[in-house]
């Protein structure tokens, strides 16, 4: 009775308490930077107030740390105020001066100041001032500093107070940058104190061992492998050990040692402290993501990733806010890489979704999305619904996409998927968020053909409420090409006509042109839309007007003649996705045509695509160039003639696109030789250790082929003269050589070119110019070795050159995904298809050697050919000569009987370009 | 009464604290000087200061808080920093070293130009140290040379010998003096 009383009176007198402190919470060292600042005079006056000098740093302290930045007199006039707080015999005082000198970025021509003051602290008796002196002055020293007082460092270190040799390593961990020869003589003391007593020093000392060793890498090694193999480290310690354990295994792949460590890792698994058991099973996961080849299993370097996932299903039931988002953030990274491993984890990380911490709940929730089963999704989606309006916008797009992949992988599930994206493009959100729904909506509308509509329909809803023009435009093209395919393109119109209403200039241009997309494609509805048209033909923008003009008479069929050829034209080409011919140079040929001759019809399909466009502005570039470096070097008489100063030995083994066309000026002038497509990558055509090493660079252009003989004379004592290129061609029906250019004089180790120049001497069989062919060339010189003016005449044959199909063939990386998308835009009819039995004994050295024969670039990561497999697909890509786009799918099989057999299937937008490729594979 | 005056007085007297300002070139004996002042005997085997040491002592019933600044060329341009509070300083040269007493005249200048020493008439006390030195000048000699007469400052110079403390005391009696001057004379 008594007992209630008394707790019912303490339990009034808190609420009393409470109560009164329900006034607003103010902040005694908050401070407006100016005041705080001049209130520092304090630390001049005569009598120092060591209290109101310790409240007055933290006042600064506190400015710092809420991110004020002091100017630079500001922080000299604080600093050299702070150096008169060491006057006061105050520890408290001190302290804090310590910490305020470290926290300012005081100049390094100031700051030294303070040095013989600390170097005196250092030596004190007070262990406070000793290891705050070092603190501090690890901060300050310079190398030559930092020698001086060497001795009292190392002494500091192996101190028994575990605070000072504490500061003693950091300060060794900081010298580190500055100083490291003065650290690495500390190797003995700090080796020590990795077994020292106190986890702090434990836990400092090896992150300074491992600075020290870091360059080292056996004797990181060794080490690691050795303090994992001692007893009784902190967990502190443990954590950082097993840290460099994983970037040890990470590094390389070494089984004697991998072994030593994963049992190591392994036996972390099962430690006492939670922290370690965390960082173990962490290492695990990480090294899971290093291990591709483990992948597919559930393994990692050989060991079973079950006790790691165990520990982590664990930790997600625990009370501790902290750990539960640790463990769930991990297996999070995880199911990016094995989603299945993590699956089993389900049962536990369901309840999270539910978890008062959000961060929790949407790590939860984004790693249920990708280990989810099909049976789960719908309870999924409404879970996430409910708290979509509580998270931050990053995790909201995270969200995003983990539901769009979901949708990918489970298709049947379109409706409640799209349900929830499009109920989210209703919210409030950011343009990022609302963009990475849209691609969604737009990827998931193109990748499920059952979906289509009800996407459409979505993304139709979404434009008419929607605040950015950008996603509009890129909805209503989208709405274009895709409209025409379904049940009812009449159903979308409204839509887009709504659009034509009410929108700005951009978005109404964009609704036009989708509006006779869809009139082009249904002519049933032709009629209607040149009615909905009409509006806009009398826009007040010039662009909608002019376009709507267009499309207007276009669609009414006026145009007759030879303007309806050209409507025919215009048809298909509006009617592409993506077209087929770059813009700026389409401006281009029609300026010239006009000028030319406007009486005649424009050919669209003379315009070149964008990379031919490219390359040939390239190219135009550099014969521009040579021809004014042409006209300078005329308008100069006494220098030496172009060819002969072209002949300088230039240590550039690859010169750039004018260097060439002006070097061969002589030969052939730039005009003919055209534009230069690519040059190939330089091949040896000697011995790398020969006497005279040579290197061929192929030059191709449309009807020639330069030859760059990259010649280097390695000899010291032997210089060759008169250099020439003896070139013999096998074929003369199909190759002609224009001329050769020697080099006059080659010393020893200044390589210098010789050129020869090709030229094709028909069109070949299918008109591709793509002409073949194998030519003996030896070099032809006069050696002088030192002190011999005669001389002889010598010759040094060289390997034979080849020209391949693979040197008019250029690798084009792919962004990951592309080449699906790239290839089916490809029409099938220009596919071409062969079947080959090749000589090779792996997939892997097939796989290699097709790329490189064909010169082209594999693409989503189709050059890692599984070993253990029975067939590959290798994808490959590249830009054959004259700017055209080329994909090949390659099924290699190896088989007992047969050997290796290969199925090449060749794709372009010329079918002869297509064949030609398939069979330069035989 | 008379008790509780002097009482008081000696009281009062032991309050007062003054903050001097000791630079000078290097090796000109700074250090040694503070510490011969300083009552308990310290080593005189003094290190070249680097950037600056605190000296506390009383001397005539006055304590003093001293900060002894580095001479080293490098270090100077910093003591304009603890100019600021300064009731006085005491200037030493080395009255032997006569090639740099060009240096020391300009190190003067500087310190004079400073706003600090326009806004106040801050005392000057110059010691023309090591005179047990047979080459060392005499203060006459010192005065000609860095033309104190023209300064608008209290000052006087004295010969000294910081190793054996000789002249010292006249110096900082004189000091004292004009500092409780000057600040009488500033309210």
């Amino acid at each position: 009775m008594n007992a209630q009383t008394i707790r019912e009176k303490i339990t009034a007198a808190v609420k009393e308490n409470f109560k009164s402190e329900e006034k607003p919470f103010v902040n005694p060292y908050a401070g407006e930077k100016s005041t705080v600042l001049l209130e520092t005079r304090a630390f001049s006056e005569p009598h120092l107030n060591a209290k109101k000098c310790c409240h007055l740093l933290t006042k600064v302290l506190y400015l710092i740390t809420q991110g004020e930045k002091l100017s630079s007199k500001e922080t000299t006039d604080l600093f050299f105020g702070a150096t008169k707080l060491f006057q006061s015999s105050s520890e408290r005082l001190r302290r804090m001066t310590y910490l305020l000198i470290k926290s300012i970025k005081v100049s390094e021509t100031e700051v030294f100041i303070v040095t013989s003051t600390l170097t005196k602290d250092m030596s004190s008796k007070s262990d406070c001032y000793r290891a705050n002196a070092i603190r501090v002055l690890s901060r300050i020293l310079d190398p030559s500093m930092a020698a001086q007082i060497d001795r009292y460092l190392k002494n500091a270190i192996v101190d028994k107070s575990p605070f000072v040799a504490s500061a003693a390593i950091i300060c060794g961990i900081n010298l580190m940058r500055s100083a490291p020869e003065v650290v690495r003589r500390w190797v003995n003391e700090v080796t020590e104190s990795v077994s020292s007593k106190s986890p702090m020093v434990q836990f400092h000392a090896l992150g300074l061992l491992y600075e020290l060793k870091r360059n080292d890498r056996l004797a990181l090694h060794k080490v690691v492998s050795q303090l994992t193999k001692s007893f009784g480290k902190s967990p502190m310690a443990e954590c950082l050990l097993i840290r460099y354990a994983t970037q040890v295994l990470k590094a390389e792949r070494d089984s004697a040692l991998e072994h030593a460590l994963m049992d190591y890792l392994e036996s972390c698994l099962r430690h006492k402290s939670e922290m370690a058991m965390f960082e173990a099973a962490k290492a695990f996961c990480e090294l899971a993501v290093v291990d591709e080849q483990g992948s597919g299993g559930a393994t990692v370097f050989g060991y079973d990733m079950l006790p790691a996932l165990t520990v982590l299903q664990i930790f997600l039931t625990s009370p501790k806010p902290v750990v539960r988002f640790a463990s769930i953030r991990m297996l999070n990274k995880l199911a990016q890489v094995r989603p299945h491993v993590v699956s089993r984890c389900n049962v536990d990380m369901e309840p999270l979704l539910t978890d008062q911490n959000r961060n929790i709940a949407t790590l939860a929730l984004t790693t249920l999305l990708k280990t989810g089963h099909e049976s789960n999704v719908d309870r999924l989606i409404k879970q996430i619904t409910t708290f979509m309006t509580e998270i931050s916008d990053n995790f909201k797009v995270e969200v995003v996409r983990a539901v769009k992949t979901l949708c990918l992988t489970y298709p049947s599930k379109y409706k409640v998927l799209m349900a929830f994206l499009s109920s989210n493009l209703r919210e409030e959100g950011s343009a990022e968020f609302k963009k990475d729904i849209v691609d969604a909506l737009i990827l998931l509308v193109e990748q499920i053909p059952q979906a289509k509509e009800t996407g459409l329909l979505h993304l139709c809803e979404f434009i008419e409420d929607c605040e950015y023009p950008s996603l509009c435009t890129k909805i209503l093209s989208f709405l274009g090409n895709e409209t025409p395919t379904t049940s009812s393109p009449s159903k979308f119109i409204r839509f887009i006509y709504n659009r034509l209403i009410l929108e700005n200039a951009l978005v109404r241009a964009a609704g036009v042109d989708a509006l006779t997309k869809i009139a082009l494609k249904c002519p049933t509805l032709k009629k209607d839309i040149l009615t909905l048209l009409e509006s806009c033909t009398t826009d007040n923008d010039d662009e909608v007007r002019d376009r709507t003009n267009l499309y207007c008479n276009m669609l009414e069929g006026k145009m007759g003649g030879k303007d309806g050829d050209l409507l025919v034209e215009f048809n298909g080409v509006l009617m592409k996705a993506d077209l087929e011919f770059s813009l700026d140079a389409l401006c281009q040929t029609l300026e010239a045509h006009i000028a030319a001759q406007p009486e005649l019809p424009f050919d669209v399909k003379a315009v070149p695509t964008e990379e031919a466009y490219e390359s040939q502005k390239a190219a135009m570039q550099a014969i521009n160039a040579a021809k004014q470096q042409a006209q300078t070097k005329a308008k100069e008489p006494t220098k030496a003639p172009a060819a002969g100063k072209a002949e300088a030995p230039s240590p550039v083994s690859a010169p750039s696109a004018p260097d060439i066309a002006a070097k061969v000026a002589d030969l052939i002038s730039a005009e003919d030789l055209g534009a230069l497509q690519h040059s190939c990558k330089p091949k040896l055509a000697t011995e790398s250790e020969a006497e005279y090493v040579v290197q061929v660079i192929k030059h191709m252009y449309i009807n020639h082929v330069v030859l760059e003989f990259v010649t280097t004379n390695t000899l010291q004592d032997q210089v060759l003269e008169d250099v020439d290129i003896k070139f013999t061609i096998g074929d003369p029906s199909s190759w002609g050589e224009l001329g050769r250019l020697g080099i006059e004089a080659l010393p020893y180790d200044r390589p210098a070119s010789a050129y020869v120049v090709l030229q094709k001497m028909h069109e070949g069989d299918d008109g591709l110019r793509t002409l073949l062919g194998t030519f003996q060339a030896a070099l032809d010189y006069t050696v002088k070795e030192e002190g011999d003016d005669l001389g002889y005449r010598d010759t040094y044959p060289m390997e034979n050159v080849t020209i391949a199909m693979g040197d008019y063939m250029v690798p084009r990386h792919l962004r990951p995904g592309e080449f699906k998308s790239m290839w089916e835009s490809l029409q099938q009819a220009d596919e071409a298809v062969s079947k080959f039995s090749l000589n090779f004994k792996t997939l892997e050295s097939a796989a290699t050697g097709l790329t490189t024969s064909l010169n082209m670039a594999p693409c989503d990561k189709s050059d890692k050919v599984d070993t253990t497999a029975r067939g590959h697909t290798l994808l490959l890509s590249g830009t054959f000569i004259g700017g055209l786009q080329v994909l090949c799918k390659a099924l290699i099989g190896l088989d007992q009987s047969y050997g290796c057999l290969l199925k090449l299937a060749c794709r372009s937008k010329n079918p002869a370009a297509s064949q030609a490729i398939v069979h330069s594979v035989e | 009464m008379g008790i509780f005056k002097r009482l008081f007085g000696l009281f009062y007297k032991r309050r007062t604290k003054v903050k001097i300002l000791a630079v000078g070139l290097d090796n000109s004996g700074k250090t040694t000087l503070l510490k011969k002042l300083r009552p308990k005997k310290a080593d005189l085997s003094t290190v070249p200061t680097v950037g600056y040491e605190f000296e506390s002592f009383s001397k005539n019933g006055v304590a003093f808080d001293c900060v002894d600044m580095s001479g080293q060329s490098k270090y100077r341009n910093l003591w304009e920093h603890y100019f600021t509070d300064t009731d006085g300083v005491i200037f030493v040269v080395d009255a032997t070293d006569k090639l740099r007493f060009v240096v020391v005249r300009e190190e003067l200048e500087t310190m004079l130009s400073h706003q600090e020493f326009s806004r106040r008439k801050i005392p000057l006390l110059f010691f023309a140290n090591k005179m047990d030195l047979h080459d060392a000048v005499t203060p006459n000699e010192l005065l000609a040379t860095l033309q104190l007469d023209d300064l608008a400052h209290p000052w006087r110079i004295f010969a000294s010998n910081a190793l054996r403390g000789e002249g010292l005391e006249e110096g900082v009696g004189w000091l004292v003096d004009a500092i409780a001057e000057h600040k009488t004379t500033a309210k």
